[in-house]
């Protein structure tokens, strides 16, 4: 059945007919071409009938085969509501209609139409409200019948990514005003990037008409894309759409599976404009497109559309659409023009002339006032005069008809340019919108700037290329503006009909009155009436419904159109896949130089920050008893731990010292050289926000650790501070260049002992707190005597490159004392049973040193130190906090971080506090943890509740450390 | 305690990941474990000179002296030096030393703190495209120029050092904890290009 309602070439630009393809639509199969859109084919297999409306379940077909109406979304095997008349049938290969019970040719809930006057505009609103409760029966009901298609849950996400691309002029629409544009720029030197979102450059001139003869386009188009194919410096992306304007003229453009991010120096938007339909009864029946539909089914996919049709013109458009049908065999019984018959065409008497011989009548001053329907298409069209005021007076015949094409003019593409400032004016006389008001480095040409006549259309587009490259410093003198006095747009293409079904929106179903009614509730702002109505909110976004609706509005409630206005136009301008935002998003991962050493020894990995840190090693059926393990291992015997994530940071220079001192709430004046100190970091608001460990190196020259997820903030704020101070220092952020682990138990020294020989690691030489360098294998490495998890530990720094050498050697000396790789979680215990806080688990955006037990850590009698005022005011300040060890039986249920605090037990308990760790310990059979409590709960001994799911838990306060209160296994020979 | 050569060593030195060798239209090479290193501070540029060393007379731009070592400015006061080729050890051993009894002059650990990777091929500006917010298309990124920018989102030194007619040639030097993922995001972006 393919040749059946095929036209012989030249018709169908975009068709391989010697490649037929066969594919399925509602289970029936149906045979294209390749090329052909599904809508496309359909048609040529004379099936009009592709959805159901969104509300009413009336039959469509399809409006604008541009994909610019909901009419013909329909649903793929992988993808609802995908544009029929925008995907070829190579990639919709089964296709299904949406949105109906029982077949697309009866739908049981077309019966909602005769309920219609139940469901007035805006009921959504006002229904499913009363009496209280009413929702919960409603929205089952509402939501099974809402949304459109079905998601394939298990669909295998594609590959989407993303690219920039640069060009000094980016052209939005490659139709005669755009390609004349991109040629003018290039020939001046510039890059220029010309999009266009149909599957071949020309725009108009691929299938509209404007000439009688109808050679005109042909002729251009041929010459223009000779001329774009030989300027190397024209890049051409077709099928390729600009979906938003941001500032600076950042544009994603989308294609295929790519979202490219242009930034263009200059960009000109040759988009085009928008047919409009007319609003008249049953003006949503599949047969009834308009005037450029018709014209691209027969240009591009060599589709009759009709065998009798009629068209319903505004404008001269609709004449020459009438020759094209005509001269493709298509009886045009008559072209009904509301416009009065003494406006002559813009055209000529050649036009009228032609017509003449085709034999085609013009019925002036008239339009349709009902289209009529049999088996699901147009049948027939009423038509009645218009009087002076462009209101039904009298019937003038009825007509038989399958096809009706129509045009009441056009909208500019005003999309894009809102969004990047442009208002939109209208002018009473030509009926029509303008754009003004562009920001700089954007311009328009073509229609969209209201220029129709072609050859103006390609002036008007070499004048915007022209003003672009003075902007690019490529020319001089920018031209004179290009007038043209082309009416295109009947005022009042809209005849409400006492029956209703006089469609604005198609996308919502909404009709003249709805629109009015909207007015009349009191919502009389067009932003108020989309709202409300939902005008312009369904997949076409009011590319058909912005017009009609603002003059509806306007004459409702007494005001000018412009004042009117539409509404507002946001990015994207066609429905965006998440998969172009998600796809190919970069997440940085980073990596210990042991990371794949973790991995083999079954390390299960969490995150910390960017990095992926050895939570425990092992299954993780067995996570808690490997945790304990570990922890065990480190207590009784020796365990290593890579902690190459925490933060390092050199400070070099003659006020090194003094540096430091500013910075840290400690003394590191007189820090001696070989000895480490615990170091503060309090912000402005005298808040705990970091700590670490400060080496002193040499006079000048300190090592001091971050926080791993606080090394880059207290880097920003050391750079920061000294921006002011200007002391004479080198500030490095090291964290990279420097790998660590922490080699800690009872048998740490033994380990050190055979691999690091050329340190003194006995007691007296090495002590608690001390630093020294050294060298394993000839690889040099920082040495820090440590004991954040209560065990004579050293944390082994050494340059990155080296650490897999250093890694390998240590765990084949710690062979010999059984040494264990401990993770994250292990540390976490071992570190909570010795009472160390970890910043940003055990602090929150309050915690000053007071309430943290850290007043030792401050230096009081150093003048300054950065939060110092503020610490100085929070702790003269009556304590209401504070944080505490506590002590819990294992038989009572465990409490989580974040678990309330209470004042007492009861329901009338209030909240003092949370809990920020707790561990089970196997050293102390019991949970511990820290939390905070209110400031009369922190006497040791003394009990406080815990609300553990709901339950009251009452935990006992303890003294901090928990273990080795006298620090004697640091002390360890 | 002052004595800590960052440059010693060499074959000692291990990148700690997988980065297999792309040859093809784009081709990928590791080259980490190759001498490198960086000095700060506001006599470095004449301690540098002082040495007999050609320096870039602007900021980000690089100069490939005739032996092979490759002078990167990053700032006024901050160079680096890459040997790619391995040839110039006994100079940094030298540099290191004399910057640690130098005024002003700051040694920087750019040996372990950056992972640094070649690319070639023509095709090197498209894919970076798909991977950094900077044009680094011939015209608007010369042979001798540097980008301080993001690549993947992993903040990233690029220098062109395309050497006359020869095909496009980048170096990239970025945090050497990413270097893994870095790769790979590279490699998937250069997959397109070595069809």
């Amino acid at each position: 059945m393919v040749d059946s309602n095929r036209l012989a070439a030249p018709m169908g630009s975009l068709i391989a007919r010697d490649n037929p393809i066969t594919f399925e639509f509602e289970g029936k199969s149906y045979t294209g071409f390749a090329g052909d859109t599904v809508v496309s084919a359909l048609i040529a297999n004379q099936q009009w009938l592709l959805s159901r409306s969104f509300k009413y379940h009336r039959p469509r077909g399809p409006l604008t085969m541009a994909g610019q109406d909901a009419n013909t979304l329909v649903q793929l095997p992988d993808e609802a509501n995908v544009l029929a008349d925008k995907v070829d049938i190579e990639q919709a290969i089964r296709v299904m209609g949406q949105n109906y019970s029982g077949t697309l040719a009866n739908d049981k809930d077309a019966l909602l139409e005769k309920v219609g006057r139940f469901m007035p505009v805006g009921f959504y609103y006002r229904a499913f409200y009363k009496p209280k409760g009413i929702w919960d029966k409603w929205e089952p009901i509402i939501r099974n019948k809402a949304g459109l298609g079905q998601a394939n849950l298990k669909f295998k996400p594609e590959y989407y990514d993303k690219a920039y691309l640069f060009c000094d002029l980016i052209v939005v629409g490659a139709g005669p005003a755009g390609l004349s544009a991109a040629l003018t720029a290039a020939r001046q030197g510039a890059e220029v990037l010309l999009v266009d979102e149909n599957k071949q450059v020309g725009g108009a001139l691929t299938y509209h008409r404007f000439d009688t003869a109808g050679e005109v386009a042909d002729n251009l188009l041929d010459a223009l894309k000779a001329q774009v194919d030989g300027m190397a410096n024209i890049r051409v992306l077709t099928d390729a759409i600009c979906n938003g304007w941001f500032a600076d003229n950042y544009l994603p453009v989308i294609t295929g599976q790519r979202m490219y991010k242009v930034r263009a120096k200059q960009c000109i938007v040759a988009a085009g404009e928008f047919e409009q339909h007319v609003v008249f009864r049953n003006n949503d029946l599949p047969g009834i497109v308009l005037c450029s539909a018709a014209m691209r089914l027969m240009k591009h996919y060599a589709v009759k559309p009709g065998n009798r049709a009629v068209i319903l013109t505004g404008n001269d458009d609709g004449y020459l659409t009438a020759i094209e049908l005509a001269k493709q065999a298509v009886n045009v019984v008559a072209i009904v023009d509301m416009r009065p018959a003494q406006a002559d065409t813009q055209l000529g008497s050649e036009l009228i002339k032609t017509l003449q011989s085709l034999g085609i009548e013009i019925i002036y001053n008239a339009t349709v006032y009902e289209a009529q329907a049999k088996q699901n298409h147009l049948a027939a069209v009423e038509i009645y005069e218009l009087d002076r005021e462009v209101k039904i007076s009298q019937h003038i015949s009825r007509i038989e008809c399958d096809l009706l094409c129509v045009s009441s003019g056009y909208m500019p593409t005003y999309q894009l340019l809102c969004q990047a400032g442009a208002q939109l004016t209208y002018d009473d006389a030509s009926a029509r919108f303008s754009l003004n008001g562009l920001p700089e480095n954007l311009h328009i040409a073509g229609s969209v700037n209201g220029i129709h006549a072609l050859d103006k259309v390609l002036e008007d587009g070499a004048n915007a290329a022209q003003q672009c490259l003075v902007k690019l410093g490529l020319a001089d003198v920018v031209n004179q503006q290009v007038e043209c006095d082309i009416e295109t747009n009947f005022a009042w293409p809209i005849f409400p009909h006492p029956q209703g079904k006089d469609f604005v929106d198609f996308d919502e179903d909404l009709q003249v009155k709805d629109i009015i009614n909207s007015t009349r509730l009191g919502y009389r702002d067009i932003q108020l009436v989309k709202r409300f109505s939902t005008v312009g909110m369904g997949p076409s976004q009011g590319r058909h419904s912005a017009l009609a609706t603002a003059r509806l509005v306007a004459h409702a409630t007494g005001r000018t159109v412009s004042e009117t206005g539409v509404t507002t136009a946001r990015p994207p301008f066609i429905p965006e896949k998440l998969a172009y935002l998600a796809g190919r998003i970069f997440n940085p991962v980073r990596h210990t130089p042991m990371h794949y050493r973790h991995q083999s020894l079954d390390a299960q990995f969490m995150p910390a920050g960017a990095w992926l840190r050895p939570a425990y090693y092992g299954v993780p059926e067995q996570k808690e008893m490997l945790i304990q393990q570990e922890a065990l291992a480190v207590r009784n015997g020796v365990g290593i731990i890579d902690v190459s994530t925490l933060g390092g940071i050199e400070v070099n220079g003659p006020d090194a010292a003094e540096f430091l001192n500013r910075i840290y709430t400690y003394a590191f004046i007189k820090q001696p050289i070989g000895k480490t100190r615990y170091a503060v970091l309090t912000n402005e608001q005298g808040v705990v926000v970091d700590d670490g460990v400060a080496c002193r190196i040499a006079d000048e020259h300190f090592y001091v650790t971050a926080t791993t997820t606080g090394v880059d903030a207290v880097y920003r704020e050391m750079k920061k501070w000294n921006a002011q101070w200007r002391l004479d220092v080198d500030i490095a952020n090291v964290t990279s260049a420097f790998a660590a682990v922490n080699v800690a138990g009872p048998l740490a020294r033994k380990v050190l002992e055979k691999v690091c020989i050329d340190v003194d690691f006995s007691q007296q030489a090495f002590p608690y707190l001390a630093y020294r360098e050294g060298h394993i294998d000839d690889m040099p490495v920082r040495l820090l005597r440590v004991g954040f998890v209560g065990e004579l530990g050293y944390e082994i720094h050494m340059p990155t490159l080296f650490a897999l050498n250093i890694w390998d050697r240590l765990m084949q000396a710690g062979q010999e004392f059984a040494m264990r790789p401990f993770g994250v979680e292990a540390q976490r215990l071992l570190r909570l049973e010795k009472g160390h806080i970890i910043i940003g688990q055990d602090t929150d955006g309050m915690s000053h040193p007071g309430e943290l037990s850290l007043t030792w850590a401050i230096a009081k009698s150093k003048p300054f130190y950065v939060g110092c005022r503020s610490v100085d005011i929070v702790m003269r300040r009556p304590q209401t906090r504070k944080l505490v060890g506590f002590k819990l039986d294992k038989s009572n249920p465990k409490p989580e971080e974040g678990h309330l605090v209470l004042d007492k037990a009861g329901a009338d308990a209030n909240i003092t506090g949370n809990v920020t760790s707790c561990h089970y310990s196997t050293t102390l059979d019991a949970y511990i943890g820290l939390a905070y409590v209110g400031i009369e709960q922190q006497t040791v001994g003394s009990h406080f509740p815990i609300r553990v799911d709901g339950k009251a838990v009452l935990s006992e306060v303890v003294s901090l450390p928990f273990y080795d209160a006298n620090g004697e296994r640091q002390e360890v020979n | 305690m002052a004595s800590f050569m960052i440059s010693a060593e060499p074959q000692l030195r291990h990148n700690s990941f997988n980065a297999k060798t792309i040859d093809a239209a784009i081709t990928l090479v590791d080259v980490t474990c190759s001498n490198r290193i960086g000095f700060r501070g506001q006599q470095v540029a004449t301690f540098l000179q002082a040495q007999g060393l050609d320096i870039p007379q602007q900021p980000n731009r690089a100069v490939v002296m005739n032996n092979g070592l490759i002078i990167l400015s990053l700032s006024q006061t901050e160079f680096w030096l890459l040997d790619i080729d391995n040839q110039h050890r006994q100079l940094m051993i030298e540099l290191e030393t004399l910057a640690d009894i130098t005024k002003q002059v700051t040694r920087l650990y750019t040996q372990h703190s950056q992972a640094m990777f070649i690319i070639n091929g023509d095709d090197c500006p498209q894919m970076f495209a798909k991977v950094c917010a900077v044009n680094l298309h011939p015209d608007a990124f010369e042979s001798g120029v540097i980008a301080q920018t993001s690549v993947a989102r992993v903040s990233s030194v690029v220098v062109n050092v395309t050497h006359n007619e020869q095909p496009t040639r980048f170096i990239i030097l970025s945090d050497i904890s990413s270097a893994q993922y870095l790769w790979q995001a590279i490699e998937d972006a250069a997959a397109e290009f070595q069809l």
